[in-house]
């Protein structure tokens, strides 16, 4: 590793031209390119009028590149995580012009990948650490956006911190990420801290656990960038250890639980290290939750707490202004460098004139043996109410389909009627595969209020329950035979009271849907229905439940007058049998 | 299950917005509050309010009385019953 160099001399400082800034699936890009493209977009962006420019690159070095050349050439990029239209709508009012990958019909003047020139850049003297550099666009947490203006000192005053605490730990590994560079945490771990500690970094974003892998296999020593949403997912084998050598691991945007940074410490072979802060104030504090868990503040940032409301108050020379800034956590602070996180401040609702952390509500939920995830929305209808979207685990999906989803809301009221008065109790309950994320992997509160919302419980009140299951395949290889695969709504009308405690498929159902099946599929070959004789060789083997897919094999015997039909799963057999159908009658 | 046994169990379904509960769910001898339906104080509230509106009958909320008509589906349809007869 070499010297750190300030953000606003990173292109002043003399360093050599082979240097690595950037290594990508077509190569690595030497500081000689990076150059040439950073005088390329200054050069661009030199001809727009105004002053700030909405920017969106899926390429990290590209980007890097535009932030430079904006830069330089005196302009102000507007960063937003995204580049939907609704999003670039947003953004119509506040920028000049658009610099990257956004679509062509957006009405405004587009900036995008200019030429090289062939010629060496020239030399750049440092930037003025008091222009504004960046202006992110982040939802605030009622839901509209808001904009952060950060300078390059306050950009750079972060990434030197950064540095300066864990620059030794990175060394020259490559910087990896799963997180897109559009967000501010992105920005200053993946491009940011990379270049100013003169480490390279990957230009492609790795979405999936396996694009890091790979990486960390082709490199020497990677450092990965990423979020408790990854690590929380992240493919393994139990004891498994990850391939390649792992330099440090950085998780932020929400804590990770210490289940799963146990998990990635161990995977992963280093301490994972956390980051706290926000769009608004840059990285707050840190942690390595295995060997302590209170979250230590980063160099030259003080804490305290309101005394009212037990916001957590933050004195930091990166935060614009002398006040000091009150984040929307609360906080227990034990020293000015040293706090626990008691959850979001907006998070403690008023039920009825009663009080309650929802935080604390879904951290009683997730410790349920039978929930993955839970999230606690208030919901104001006839009367204020909390109501909860949670993620059974598999245990969990079981005990549901087993017991039903009335069953399973009653023992989990139970399980919080000891910790919460009964009027704050939730009264309304989502059993979800999986909660709804956007692209950064955060559950947008509009999302889960979504589920709750009365298009979604209307039709399922008035629409009475299926007396089918859902025909996922079927097909007729070959005359007089069939092939259905079907799955079983776990809200089929003969699993209700077919038991309480345990429903399964009644046989009467089964033969039932023999018939009507082979019916649609020989329907003309077949006697009609006055016609039918007997059963034969019935057998029911195994229990068909709630949610299984079973397949259905059915043919038609013209020479004997039968159907033999067969319920299975690959190995496991459930029921078959021959209904005879009598010559004459027909 | 009589008639107004069944009236009642929809009337506590719709006066309180309660989710995944249908008039099977609900025992006519089993408690409506805290351990049985899990209703609350609030919910005794809310179906005072129904009582009244549909058959005229008037409760004083959180009384000794209230509670013990609110028992259970029975003894609101006793309650109403003697209402409807008085």
């Amino acid at each position: 590793m070499t010297e750190a160099i300030p953000l606003e001399r990173v292109l002043s400082e003399p360093v050599s031209a082979d240097q690595v800034v950037a290594i990508g699936r077509d190569g690595a890009v030497s500081r000689r390119d990076f150059e040439q493209r950073v005088s390329a977009w200054r050069a661009l962006a030199d001809q727009v009028q105004g002053t700030t420019l909405g920017v969106y690159f899926e390429d990290a070095l590209e980007f890097s590149a535009a932030l430079f050349g904006l830069w330089y050439a005196g302009k102000i990029a507007l960063l937003a995580g995204d580049r939907l239209p609704a999003t670039v709508e947003g953004m119509r009012d506040r920028v000049a012009a658009l610099a990257g990958d956004f679509p062509d019909d957006t009405g405004l003047p587009r900036l995008s990948r200019p030429e090289s020139s062939p010629q060496p850049a020239g030399s750049f003297d440092p930037l003025d650490p008091h222009h504004c550099g960046v202006i992110v666009l982040t939802s605030g947490s009622t839901g509209d956006p808001k904009t952060v203006p950060a300078t390059l000192a306050q950009l750079g005053g972060e990434v030197a911190m950064h540095e300066w605490q864990w620059g030794h730990q990175a060394g020259d590994s490559v910087v990896v990420g799963t997180v897109s560079h559009q967000h501010i945490y992105g920005l200053l771990w993946r491009v940011l801290w990379p270049l100013v500690g003169q480490r390279p970094f990957v230009r492609e974003i790795c979405h999936y656990a396996e694009d890091a892998l790979g990486w960390a296999q082709q490199l020497d020593s990677v450092t990965l960038i990423t979020t408790p949403s990854h690590l929380g997912r992240w493919p393994h084998q139990p004891g498994e250890r990850a391939p390649g050598h792992w330099a440090q691991v950085v998780s932020s945007t929400a804590p990770l639980s210490r289940d799963h940074s146990a998990f990635a410490s161990d995977y992963f072979g280093t301490p994972v290290v956390e980051i706290f802060g926000s769009s608004e104030t840059g990285g707050i504090a840190w942690r390595q939750q295995m060997l302590d868990e209170v979250w230590t503040t980063l160099e030259g940032i003080s804490v305290s707490s309101d005394e009212q409301t037990g916001a957590l108050l933050l004195d930091s020379p990166l935060v614009a202004g002398d006040d000091l800034f009150t984040t929307g956590d609360r906080a227990e602070v034990q020293s000015p460098r040293r706090f626990r996180l008691l959850g979001r401040l907006d998070r403690i609702a008023k039920i009825e004139g009663k009080r309650v952390s929802l935080t604390a509500m879904e951290t009683r939920l997730e410790a349920h043996p039978c929930l993955d995830s839970a999230r606690v929305v208030v919901l104001q209808g006839r009367r204020t109410e909390t109501a909860v979207v949670a993620v059974p685990d598999e245990a969990g999906r079981q005990w549901l389909a087993k017991a039903g989803k009335r069953s399973v809301v009653r023992e989990l009221r139970q399980w919080l009627s000891g910790h919460f008065e009964a009027p704050v109790l939730p009264r309304r309950w989502r059993l979800v595969d999986d909660l709804p994320r956007n692209a950064q992997g955060k559950v947008p509160q509009q999302s889960l209020l979504a589920l709750f919302e009365p298009s979604d419980s209307v039709p399922a009140k008035v629409t009475a329950p299926p007396r089918w299951p859902d025909v996922l395949e079927q097909e007729k290889p070959e005359p007089g035979q069939a092939r259905l695969r079907i799955r079983l709504p776990a809200d089929l009308v003969y699993f209700r009271g077919h038991f309480e405690e345990l429903p399964v498929l009644p046989g009467v159902v089964q033969l039932h849907w023999a018939e009507h099946y082979a019916r649609l599929f020989f329907g003309d070959d077949l006697p009609g229905r006055n016609a039918f004789a007997r059963l034969e060789a019935v057998k029911f083997q195994e229990l068909i439940q709630p949610g299984r897919e079973v397949s259905i094999e059915l043919s038609w015997q013209a020479e004997k007058n039968r159907i033999q039909f067969r319920f299975h799963d690959g190995q496991t057999p459930f029921s078959s049998g021959r209904m005879v159908f009598d010559a004459e009658a027909s | 299950m009589t008639e107004l046994q069944t009236e009642l169990k929809q009337l506590v379904i719709d006066a309180l917005e309660l989710e995944d509960v249908t008039v099977e769910d609900i025992d006519s001898s089993e408690p409506l509050f805290i351990d049985g339906l899990g209703l609350d104080s609030i919910d005794a509230l809310e179906l005072g309010l129904a009582l009244q509106k549909r058959y005229g009958i008037k409760l004083a909320a959180d009384s000794e009385e209230t509670r013990k008509h609110f028992a259970s589906i029975n003894s609101l349809a006793e309650l109403v019953a003697s209402h409807q007869n008085a």
